[in-house]
């Protein structure tokens, strides 16, 4: 949990302090969850990415990283690629997204693991914001496709 | 683009977090009225998991439970309801005694493990397993969560971290009544998940013990379990 978090945020404290919210919010909303919206473990590393999200979305995450900002871009393609080298050998969702053209697959990578939005990955991918957001569709029909 | 096929991919968006603050509140009202969106999205879910399950396990450092557990003691009205099930579900201490004693008679890390019990009970519906299990090794760390069905068939989903050392294998074990001892339920050559169908014993009872071992290759050649424990626990009723 903290690691997921932690591709998010970038910073162990933070990742940490998540993880903490996070269990606090399981607790206390254990009540009120509805199953049909997925398995218990889904259920636990959505919170932690939504927290984590928040984060960034918050702006945290910039004041983390802006004086080092190289670093900071080899950090976040590794992240990426580490998420996607680690999935199985035979693991469908891996043979799904090397089905996927690459900028694609990273689009997608960059909003699941890395937490980025719309307009940041049109950045890194160097697309306009448009060609991103449709890129990033047709990725994800096709994965549901691929994956049915 | 079919209809069909814009749910999958609106509930994707959802579940990447690409929706703006604006659509998300739109989304989550079809998501409380829709069954069917609400399937898309678990679908989502479950079709990405396995990238936050390839994220490495990073141990806690010191505190982090601690600060949990602190939190967690503050008295909340949801802790008393978590206990109120708990009662309905047969135990039999009062909710006082079993508040005082949940605080003080568990390790920090105990709790999180506890929690994942509640949830795994809570929120497994879908499987509808008659009961579930988390096996917790001596460091009260889950290893394993078994799912307890019908006519003894048993599923088992090793945890992060599980591995079967070489020329070994896992045997998994309960203990339907002292009389009988240990049952094995099957073996495990990988940590992997697997289900199994033990053989044929009384239906599981709330808090049967189960435990999974470390058996040379092939499993235990006396039938009872000879090797180290790798954790163990007691079957907990899923809320359905």
């Amino acid at each position: 949990m903290i690691s997921v978090a932690q591709r998010i945020v970038r910073r162990r404290e933070l990742a940490e302090e998540i993880v903490q919210e996070s269990f606090i919010q399981i607790w206390q909303h254990a009540a009120t969850y509805e199953a049909s919206r997925g398995s218990a473990l889904s259920w636990i590393f959505t919170i932690v990415r939504n927290r984590a999200l928040n984060v960034v979305r918050d702006g945290r995450r910039l004041d983390l990283v802006e004086d080092d900002t190289l670093d900071m871009l080899r950090d976040r393609d590794a992240v990426i690629d580490d998420a996607f080298e680690r999935l199985d050998e035979d693991s469908r969702l891996r043979r799904c997204l090397e089905g996927l053209e690459s900028e694609r697959r990273k689009g997608v990578l960059l909003a699941y693991v890395g937490g980025y939005s719309h307009g940041e990955i049109a950045g890194i991918l160097g697309v306009p914001l448009g060609t991103a957001k449709s890129w990033i569709r047709r990725a994800l029909a096709a994965l549901k496709e691929c994956m049915a | 683009m079919s209809e069909h096929d814009d749910i999958d991919v609106l509930a994707s968006e959802y579940v990447l977090g690409l929706m703006s603050d604006a659509d998300v509140a739109d989304f989550e009202i079809r998501v409380s009225s829709d069954a069917d969106t609400r399937r898309a999205v678990a679908g989502a879910r479950e079709r990405l998991l396995e990238l936050d399950l390839t994220a490495p396990a990073t141990p806690p450092r010191e505190g982090l439970w601690d600060r949990i557990e602190e939190e967690l003691d503050k008295p909340r009205p949801q802790i008393v309801n978590l206990s109120q099930r708990r009662l309905a579900a047969g135990a039999t201490q009062s909710r006082q005694q079993r508040r005082s004693s949940f605080w003080s008679g568990f390790a920090a890390a105990a709790v999180a493990a506890i929690l994942a019990t509640s949830l795994a009970c809570v929120y497994l519906k879908p499987l509808q397993p008659r009961f579930i299990i988390v096996l917790l090794d001596d460091q009260a760390k889950p290893v394993s969560l078994v799912e307890a069905f019908e006519g003894q068939k048993i599923r088992v989903i090793p945890l992060d971290g599980v591995v079967v050392p070489s020329g070994k294998t896992l045997q998994v074990w309960t203990l339907p009544n002292k009389e009988t001892g240990p049952v094995s339920m099957g073996i495990m050559d990988e940590a992997v998940e697997i289900t199994l169908q033990g053989p044929s014993l009384p239906a599981p009872k709330p808090d049967q013990l189960y435990e999974i071992t470390i058996e040379p290759e092939g499993g235990s050649p006396t039938g009872k379990p000879t090797g180290p424990i790798l954790g163990k626990g007691f079957a907990c009723m899923p809320q359905i």
